[in-house]
């Protein structure tokens, strides 16, 4: 258990994830969390005597984020960060005085402040729907890039050991990509939506996602995590158990807060509040020059820890390391009692067999033959328009009764147990695989005798392939999508047929026919999930011409990504159309014209009918004190009339920046997948140039800039 | 302006359309509106005359609405504008600086009367200035009757800001027989947004005349579109539709990107309203001296800054600007009247004096000055002169300021022994004004003199309520309380005193002893 170091009630509810701490003066930290009705509250107790300790700033709007830190170095003191659906404020507190209010249309959901990468100037890193934005001390946009969903959490670490801080980005498509720059160098695929991100120590960062599950990463391999079935409120990272090391602390919805070995996961301190945790940030609050972990309830509940004191930590590590061995040993012991106890049974049971009668078969208690095997494998039909995986034993009587399978975001809950009707030696289980990943997936086989009710656990692991969803068409007659994307490649054909074979199980270069010597090669491809063609071309021709024909624009972004990073192409720039996908996105584009256009006239239109309300809320008020009551009565009618109307209006409103967001998000994503199309410098160059294209609403050039790579 | 019938008459060989337009230069407003009436239901497609007439209309219409800035009751009361609710003192127009600690370097409150905000009275009378109240900084100011009230007490405020965007006395008295001229919610403001002259005319009709930001924002919004966001003026009348709206952060957007394709003053202007609004005169105070840096001997940027001054309390800062603007422009009345209180309430009547001068030789004839003239006489012993400079402010008096003219009459009297003058002079102003705290407050003091304790009271409750802000009706009833042995009432009453007014030694003096009074029981 952990004693905090001070301990607070605070009047005001605190809104999850919107608690930070800033030296709004410079010296002293404030205590500054998002609370009810749009309204920040700053809890400052080293203020001057005649100073009320806790003072309020009307934001007025949905607070989405909130962060509190020296944007302008030169100032001496933080700036307090607001980050609202459509704007950014930053604020100094101690002079009263905006220092930008800049418009931020996708919505902010999540903001940093720090320096990212070769920046010199900390920026202010807004996450929002579908992009990620950086803004310097005057505002002004330094970094855009696209990451193709919504952002929901965001962190710097130096996550590849280089001494720069990339930027981590979490999202609401399940993963956490690494930005180094405006450039993607690695992508981890999560379980669920990512809520948390948080550096620990060098190239160690922690994580949580909406699922109830937290962990840690050291660069982009996972080191641990732990799942629970209460949600996560905050993780942050502090030194608390004095060893040198960061571990990591998490805040859970029933109240706990866990503080857990960066390494092992394995949980060092805890300790309860009453109510579910809302923010963990970390800061001087007691003024005294070491760091203190603040913890904050939703019900304003705060308590301060303070870093255990190196010597007594010291003990206690030795001593939890020889709890460790014990409990470890214990463990094992417990595991081979329970074995050799199964044996036991097992042996009597046959030699009360044998008293019966010797001629039966010897059937040691239901045991299976040691010779019986289990054979997995993946199998994709295109007749059948399905992708399964196939369990086989190797004897008639061993019987399969059930499949677990195990796998990283293939499934919902990560595994999936398949339970046949009839036991039979085979079991086909059909996958529905969503996304396209790369995983291992873990198979546990129980398999018995058709009569026995003692079950063995076969365990086998098999690697599935990213493209196991798509069946080879050997006839080859798929009909041609009119979307491609087309690029040049100085390589051979085979080292192309290599590849498809890696990724693709329903293809071998063999059954199609290519050799190493081929210069051409043509594989079709039908997906299962919908049956629409894909067809992968190389020729020889200009050093290796590669065209993928597919009318996703997704699928061969992934397709080109794939192919760069097997082939170790640096650079890749590309010819592409993709006439639906981008007949659909001209008409987003619209959309996002004509949403704009009505947000623009309601906004009017609901600001002069709260002027109309506020000067009949004061006639009103003016016939109370004039004691003229049917006149006031009448105008109290009117006003709930008008009152009416403008909840309507909001409502409308509130599905117009619904649309807008939701457009938005579409236009990002198609950027993001305009520059997936490419590798390296013209990746970049894309974005640049569609941000720019954007910007001047300019939709004939945007448009180009997707098919060609240039404006 | 008499509309002359022989207006409709146009001479031969004269283009009607010539005369409409040498009319409107003129600023014959009505004989050009007349005779474009008659041209137009000849021909209502005439272009020429249609701007020629609308030009008029707003024209007769147009305010400096740059200088308008007093707040409705509407926006004190639900003003939900400020970010920092209570900031730190300084920072915030609704929390200026006070007391000694108030560092700005100006005379105390004990020596410059203070309006209901918290502030000395400046030397000028402007919308909006000293109009707005604490918003709960002050005890009782936020409830609704206070918000009632203006900056003075006896004075009242507009129900909403809307409403000063009026021209007084001519509006209402506008209404022409013919109807309505334009029909702002039936037009197609898209055909008019591509037709830049039309439209520059027409947002600015809409604006002044009908008084409709709503459908002059829509016209800018699809003007600025058709000019490609290139035009700094489309941008800066969005923020002033914005502006009129309410919508602040909006109208600080289109004001910022106004500025940056093309520098003007009023813009620059019109954005720190904006941030005045927004309760963050830091910001405004940059915008000023910022525009001021690139403009330099432009005066309104420099009074603009001035004023945010002002209302911070921070009076010598403010003076520096002040004689800054008298160095560009040495008739600027604001400039010279501020400067002139200021050097009177630090007692220097004779540099008052000067400048007082100097605003009468400008033209400014009226009570006001003529009595700020007398005291100043007064107090630099120019005895003679003093009275004639009543007696000419008697003549120039209204009823509003007569009660002020007597009021000083009574200071007089004060200052030079004659209580007798003085009572009757004070009583005089209350008569022609029942609200004047400082007069009720005087009598008060005198009524207590002369052993009437009951009337004294009543006077200074009389006083309490006209003027809430005020500290001396406080302080002089809880010394009276005290007097009469009535300690808790005292007690009372000496911390509201210090409420209005917390560095007031006599005040701190009476509550030090009141607090041993009370420990010794």
């Amino acid at each position: 258990m952990l004693i905090p170091a001070f301990q607070l009630h605070l009047t005001d509810a605190i809104q999850q994830r919107a608690v930070t701490v800033g030296k709004y003066d410079g010296v002293h930290p404030a205590l500054t969390a998002a609370t009810t009705g749009g309204k920040v509250f700053i809890h400052s107790p080293h203020q001057e005597q005649d100073q009320p300790q806790t003072q309020y700033l009307n934001i007025n709007k949905q607070i989405t984020a909130l962060t509190a830190g020296a944007l302008e170095p030169a100032l001496g003191r933080d700036l307090l960060l607001v980050g609202t659906p459509n704007h950014l404020q930053a604020y100094d507190v101690h002079k009263n005085q905006d220092f930008f209010f800049k418009e931020v249309a996708e919505g902010v959901n999540v903001v940093i402040l720090g320096i990212a990468g070769t920046c010199e100037a900390p920026l202010a890193i807004v996450g929002c729907n579908g992009s990620v934005q950086g803004f310097d001390a005057k505002g002004q946009e330094r970094f855009w890039t696209v990451t193709g969903s919504n952002v929901s959490a965001l962190a710097l670490c130096d996550a590849d050991g280089d001494g720069q801080n990339e930027l981590l980005v979490g999202s609401e498509d399940f993963s956490i990509r690494i930005f180094k720059g405006e450039n993607v160098i690695s992508e981890i695929i999560e379980t669920d939506r990512v809520i948390g991100l948080t550096p620990i120590h060098h190239t160690r960062f922690g994580y949580a996602l909406a699922n109830g599950t937290i962990g840690v990463y050291e660069q982009s391999v996972r080191a641990w995590r732990v799942k629970s079935k209460h949600s996560v409120g905050a993780i942050s990272s502090y030194d608390l158990d004095g060893d040198g090391i960061p571990e990591l602390i998490s805040g859970w919805s029933n109240g706990r807060m866990e503080v857990r070995s960066d390494a092992t996961g394995e949980v060092i301190y805890k300790d309860i509040l009453p109510c579910s945790i809302s923010g963990i940030v970390r800061g001087d609050y007691r003024c005294d020059g070491t760091d203190q972990i603040i913890v904050c309830s939703t019900e304003g509940e705060v308590r301060g820890y303070l870093p255990a004191d190196p010597e007594v930590s010291g003990r206690q590590v030795e001593e939890t390391a020889h709890q460790v061995a014990i409990a470890e040993l214990s463990q094992r012991r417990q595991e081979l009692l329970v074995e050799l106890q199964n044996y036991d049974a097992q042996i009597k049971a046959a030699a009360g067999q044998q008293e019966r009668g010797p001629g039966l078969p010897l059937e040691l208690g239901g045991q299976i033959p040691a010779i019986t095997k289990v054979a997995v494998a993946v199998r994709v039909s295109e007749e059948a328009r399905s992708c399964s995986l196939h369990v086989q034993t190797n004897s008639e009587e061993c019987v399969i009764r059930g499949v677990v399978i195990f796998a990283d975001q293939v499934f919902e809950g990560e595994s999936l147990f398949h339970y046949p009707n009839s036991p039979a030696p085979t079991a086909d289980i059909p996958l529905k695989l969503k996304k396209d990943v790369a995983v291992m997936l873990l198979v546990k086989v129980l398999v018995a005798l058709r009569t026995s009710a003692v079950y063995h656990v076969f365990e086998e692991e098999l690697q599935l392939s990213r493209y196991a969803m798509y069946a080879s068409s050997v006839r080859g007659f798929v009909s041609e999508p009119e979307s491609y994307v087309t690029f040049a490649t100085s390589e051979r054909v085979s080292r192309l047929a290599m590849w498809l074979e890696h990724s693709f199980p329903d293809w071998s270069a063999s059954a199609a026919g290519v050799g190493p010597s081929s210069d051409s090669l043509r594989a079709a491809f039908v997906s299962l999930r919908d049956g629409k063609p894909l067809i992968i071309a190389m020729t020889a021709r200009a050093g290796g011409q590669v065209t993928i024909r597919t009318d996703s624009m997704e699928l061969a972004a992934d397709l080109v990504q794939e192919i760069a990073a097997y082939l170790a192409i640096e650079q890749l720039d590309c010819q592409a159309d993709f006439p639906p996908e981008l007949a659909a996105f001209a008409l987003v584009l619209d959309r996002v014209d004509e949403l704009n256009a009505a947000r623009l006239k309601m906004t009017g239109a609901v600001a002069d009918s709260s002027n109309v309300i506020k000067s009949m809320l004061v006639k009103a008020e003016d016939a109370r004190i004039l004691g003229n009551m049917p006149s006031m009565k009448k105008l109290y009618g009117r006003l709930m009339d008008l009152n009416r109307e403008l909840v309507m209006e909001h409502e409308k409103r509130a599905t117009n920046h619904h649309d807008l967001l939701e457009a938005l998000r579409l236009v990002n994503t198609m950027i993001q997948r305009a520059a997936r199309l490419r590798v390296g410098e013209p990746k970049a160059r894309v974005v640049a140039a569609c941000r720019q294209a954007v910007k001047a609403n300019n939709v004939q050039a945007l448009l180009k800039i997707i098919r060609e790579g240039h404006a | 302006m008499e509309a002359s019938p022989q207006a409709n008459a146009v001479p031969a060989g004269l283009d009607p359309v010539w005369l409409a337009n040498s009319y409107l230069t003129r600023r014959k407003f009505d004989e050009c509106i007349t005779l474009c009436t008659d041209l137009l239901r000849a021909n209502p497609y005439d272009q020429a005359v249609w701007y020629i007439k609308t030009r008029a209309l707003t024209l007769q219409d147009w305010i400096d609405d740059i200088e308008v800035e007093e707040e409705g009751v509407a926006e004190v009361l639900l003003d939900e504008h400020a970010v920092a609710k209570a900031p730190r003192p300084g920072t915030s127009l609704a929390r200026p600086m006070t007391g000694a600690k108030g560092a700005g370097g100006g005379p105390s409150a004990a020596v410059r009367p203070m309006t209901s905000s918290g502030r000395p009275l400046t030397g000028f009378a402007r919308p909006g200035t000293s109009a707005r109240p604490g918003t709960s900084a002050r005890p009782g100011t936020s409830s609704v009757e206070a918000a009632f009230g203006g900056g003075r007490p006896g004075t009242s405020r507009p129900v909403t800001s809307g409403g000063r965007f009026v021209r007084l006395g001519t509006a209402s008295l506008n209404s022409d027989g013919s109807g309505v001229f334009i029909n702002v919610d039936k037009l197609d403001l898209r055909k008019y947004a591509g037709r830049p002259q039309l439209a520059r005319a027409l947002c600015n009709y809409i604006l002044y005349h009908e008084h409709n930001p709503k459908k002059a924002m829509e016209l800018c919004a699809h003007a600025t579109v058709s000019c490609n966001y290139k035009d700094w003026w489309w941008k800066a009348q969005l923020g002033k539709c914005y502006y009129q709206l309410g919508l602040l952060r909006d109208a600080e957007k289109q004001f910022l990107s106004s500025l940056k394709t093309c520098d003007i003053v009023t813009t620059s202007l019109e954005l720190a309203k904006v941030y005045i609004r927004l309760d963050q005169p830091n910001t405004a105070l940059e915008v000023y001296t910022q525009a001021a840096a690139r403009h330099p001997g432009e005066v309104s940027l420099l009074l603009g800054a001035a004023r945010v001054y002002d209302a911070l309390n921070e009076t010598v800062k403010g003076v520096e600007l002040y004689k800054q603007v008298l160095q560009y422009d040495a008739s600027n009345v604001e400039a010279i009247a501020c400067l002139a209180s200021f050097h009177f309430y630090t007692d220097q009547p004779e540099i008052a004096l000067r400048f007082y001068r100097r605003l009468l030789q400008m033209g400014v004839k009226n009570a006001e000055v003529y009595n700020n003239l007398g005291l100043c006489c007064f107090y630099a012993s120019q005895y003679d002169m003093a009275l004639d400079c009543f007696e000419k402010a008697f003549q120039l008096a209204d009823d509003t300021g007569m009660a002020d003219v007597w009021y000083n009459i009574g200071q007089i009297a004060i200052g030079i022994g004659d209580l007798g003058l003085a009572y009757q002079a004070f009583k005089v102003a209350v008569s022609m004004d029942s609200s004047h705290a400082e007069a009720l407050t005087n009598l008060g003091v005198l009524e207590s003199r002369k052993g009437n304790l009951a009337a004294a009271r009543s006077h200074y409750q009389a006083a309490q309520r006209a003027a809430e802000h005020a500290y001396e009706p406080w302080y002089n009833a809880a010394l009276l309380a005290m007097r009469e042995g009535n300690l808790e009432d005292s007690f009372k009453l000496v911390n509201k005193a210090l409420a209005a007014f917390p560095d007031h030694t006599d005040s701190q003096e009476l509550h030090a002893q009141l607090l041993k009074q009370f420990a010794a029981l």
